[in-house]
């Protein structure tokens, strides 16, 4: 008898996990089946995978940071310390225009580091925090400190917003700074389909928003077979919004596939892109141009994902931008996304990388001869307002975004076709008096207020919001703008959405935390999260900041060792699945020329010098 | 059995949330509950845990809360005691027109706390003699 026949009763399980907390895969994905995948998530997380304390942290908030001369204290909070990770006390207080965070850990002394680097823009934002609806179904019981004990727990306050579902860890690339994928990791992480439906039933299990997008993401997911399957199961549980998360590399040699990912549901491809020039986006610098091209063929979008740094592509933002523009026809979006310094990273090299939300959006500004401007980014949680209207007036609850102010700003950009000029649509839309009065509204209808007169007045309204002169050309004419608002928000069409995704570029930017500026009160809201192969819902910034506690705990005690990967595919090495790039076939191609004409001429460099870059960053470089 | 009680003044903008809360703690003897008086003891981490696991579920506040709130004034009372006792926490939320609600639990019982409304919470704390505040 083997041992999945074993496996009848809960009592059995002992037969699929080791004595050290590990699920022995193989014989789990044989038997494959969801309540069993429920089952082994619940008593694996009993024998250890749930964080424990003294094990897996520490708490120390014995110390408090003091306040020097000069310096005003904005708030309270907790953090980890830089060496020990363990839970200590922090404060968050301004200096010469800036803020920082200041912790004490009782056994490594006192901290700090620089949190947004402009203080007057961190409390005009601060005007636009506000509270989502948190979730009424905790997966997991309170054990444990705060982010010890994800989750989601009974303190978390934001429903998801979007998911992260890991497939794989493989990749096909092998850059430096990664020690997440299967090679340098030393396992394989890759769930069954039965098990990935499983897990992205658990996250539509919240209450009272379920999770309703998900980004699909790895290692890197096109190197399944059954992705369209997957997105077809995320689909299938009601998933509205299913996104992939990729180097994009896959689709330049199967276009067919980019068809299929987006006939299967896929709305957006979120993409890595760090800049315009190689030097700034070794990764994928040289095949973006032939992956825009496949989208634009199968009508898919992409969201380009630039991590900025201080040293690196800050002054390359405004190019990026730019680039987002002038290609607006398949790039939906540029979301930036200052660096998160997770691991060992020394203060020096920190202060030489790190840049925070304002200091980005500044480095904008002056790229673009300030045609966006600072004051048109607005908190993520600027939309709650919009959230709560639709509430009252369906008397549904909605999805809200709710992640802490300091987490991430927006804005969308228009560019006129004539002109050239850039606009941002807070420069015609008052997103102020909009979201004021739509509060108002809402007060309304909860004092009883008849939802049919509060959307009249809406309508009666709006277009005293809009000012029209400002207004770029593709949205004034016909006043299709006031269309898009109207099927928002009297018809609750969210599709309109994405008729004005389809007019406009979204200028996005989400700094994840790292273990420096660790801010608990942000983590607690946020609204980002994954799900895990046994079935716990995570926020991003506990799941990548603690790896040793969620993602790689949790990836290792699901996965299979490298070794029985290669026997079971028959391989020696990875090396068959890693990617190769030739240089000089990319350049010579019309598509590379046509993209970066205006933003990078190649005859900056020597092809040596592309080369060395190339192979540094980790993508090997042939030569025919 | 070591527990603690929790007397909060507590004001969030962030949640435009602001609430009071206040405590007794009755232990049984004989027939009869009485209340009793705690100690005064400073927040540590099982103080700062033991909060959560009690309201972070009914209140939507955790430590973290407490300490980025406008205005939050904290004080605890520890209690130790063998005999069976029950707890109730009063909750007058400021910003809902001074509603009142309790959070009630049997502490040796081992069941989670019980969320009730006034009316709720008189009749079964009458059960015990014990009168409402
Ligand atoms: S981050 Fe959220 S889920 Fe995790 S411990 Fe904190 S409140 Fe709970
Ligand atoms: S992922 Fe990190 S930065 Fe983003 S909302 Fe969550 S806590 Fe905030």
């Amino acid at each position: 008898m083997s041992i999945s026949e074993e496996v009848e009763k809960p009592g059995d399980l002992s037969l699929l996990i080791t004595d050290d907390a590990r699920v022995k895969y193989p014989e789990l994905a044989k038997r494959d089946s969801l309540e069993l995948y429920d089952a082994v998530g619940r008593e694996i997380r009993a024998r250890g995978l749930f964080p424990v304390r003294g094990q897996d942290f520490q708490v120390k908030i014995s110390a408090n940071p003091q306040l020097s001369p000069g310096e005003k204290l904005v708030r309270k909070t907790l953090s980890v310390c830089n060496e020990c990770r363990s839970l200590i006390r922090a404060i968050v207080l301004e200096r010469d225009n800036k803020i920082w965070i200041r912790k004490a850990c009782p056994d490594h002394g006192v901290m700090e580091e620089i949190y947004w680097g402009d203080a007057e823009f961190y409390y005009k934002k601060s005007m636009e925090a506000n509270e989502g609806h948190g979730i009424e179904n905790p997966y997991v019981d309170i054990l444990n400190a705060c982010p010890f004990n994800c989750g989601l727990c009974a303190r978390h306050r934001s429903h998801t917003a979007l998911l992260n579902l890991v497939i794989t860890n493989r990749c096909h690339l092998g850059c430096w700074y990664c020690f997440f994928y299967a090679q340098a990791a030393g396992y394989v992480y890759e769930p069954t389909l039965n098990h990935i439906k499983f897990m992205l039933a658990a996250a539509r299990r919240q209450k009272p928003v379920p999770a309703k997008a998900v980004q699909i993401t790895g290692g890197e997911p096109t190197m399944r077979d059954d992705l369209i399957e997957i997105i077809r199961a995320a689909k299938e549980l009601g998933y509205e919004h299913v996104q992939l998360n990729t180097t994009g590399i896959t689709f330049m040699f199967k276009p067919d596939l980019a068809r299929q990912v987006r006939e299967a549901g896929v709305n957006t491809i979120y993409m890595s892109f760090d800049g315009v020039s190689p030097i700034t986006n070794p990764k994928n610098h040289w095949e973006v141009p032939y992956i825009l091209d496949v989208f634009r063929s199968v009508g898919m979008g992409a969201v380009l994902v630039p991590t900025v740094t201080k040293s690196g592509n800050l002054k390359e933002v405004g190019a990026m931008v730019r680039f987002g523009l002038k290609f607006n026809d398949v790039i939906r979006g540029v979301n930036f996304q200052p660096i998160s310094l997770v691991g060992r990273v020394p203060r020096k090299e920190r202060e030489r990388l790190r840049v925070t939300i304002p200091d980005v959006i500044k480095a904008i500004e002056e790229q673009l001869d300030g045609q966006v401007r600072m004051e048109d980014w607005y908190s993520v949680p600027i939309t709650i307002p919009i959230s709560r209207f639709v509430e009252a007036v369906t008397g549904k609850p909605q999805f809200t975004m709710s992640n802490h102010f300091a987490c991430g700003t927006a804005t969308y950009v228009m560019q006129d076709r004539k002109t050239g000029r850039i606009t941002a649509l807070p420069q015609f839309i008052d997103v102020y008096g909009l979201s004021k009065y739509l509060e108002e509204l809402t007060e309304y209808i909860k004092r009883g207020g008849s939802r049919k007169i509060a959307m009249f007045k809406l309508l009666y309204k709006l277009n005293s919001f809009v000012d029209w002169k400002k207004t770029p050309e593709q949205l004034r004419k016909r006043k299709r703008l006031l269309r898009i608002i109207y099927k928002i928000f009297v018809k609750h069409d969210y599709n309109a959405l994405g008729e004005f995704h389809y007019n406009s570029l979204f200028l996005g930017m989400m700094h994840f935390m790292d273990e420096y500026n660790y801010d608990v009160a942000r983590v607690e809201r946020c609204d980002i999260h994954y799900v895990t192969p046994d079935g716990r819902v995570v926020p991003f910034c506990t799941f990548n900041v603690f790896p040793e506690i969620y993602r790689d705990k949790a990836q290792m005690a699901y996965s299979i060792s490298l070794k029985d990967y290669l026997r079971m595919k028959g391989f020696t090495s990875m090396a068959a699945e890693r990617y190769r790039r030739n240089i000089r076939k990319l350049e010579a191609g019309e598509p590379y020329r046509r993209y970066y004409e205006g933003f990078w001429d190649p005859s900056q460099l020597s092809y040596e010098e592309k080369k060395q870059i190339s192979m540094r960053f980790g993508v090997p470089v042939v030569e025919d | 059995m070591k527990l603690f009680g929790y007397n909060l003044d507590y004001e969030n903008s962030y949640q435009k949330w602001s609430f009071l809360i206040s405590h007794k703690l009755f232990k049984r003897e004989g027939e009869r509950y009485i209340e009793m008086e705690g100690e005064a003891v400073e927040v540590d981490d099982e103080v700062a845990l033991h909060f959560e696991k009690i309201f972070s579920r009914y209140l939507k506040i955790a430590y973290v809360d407490i300490l980025n709130a406008d205005r939050a004034d904290l004080k605890v009372s520890v209690y130790y005691l063998d005999e069976p006792a029950i707890m109730v926490h009063k909750v007058v939320w400021r910003h809902l027109d001074n509603k009142v609600t309790y959070i009630v639990y049997d502490v040796s019982s081992g069941e989670p706390p019980q969320h009730l409304e006034e009316p709720e919470c008189r009749e079964l704390l009458s059960v015990f003699g014990i009168p409402i505040f």
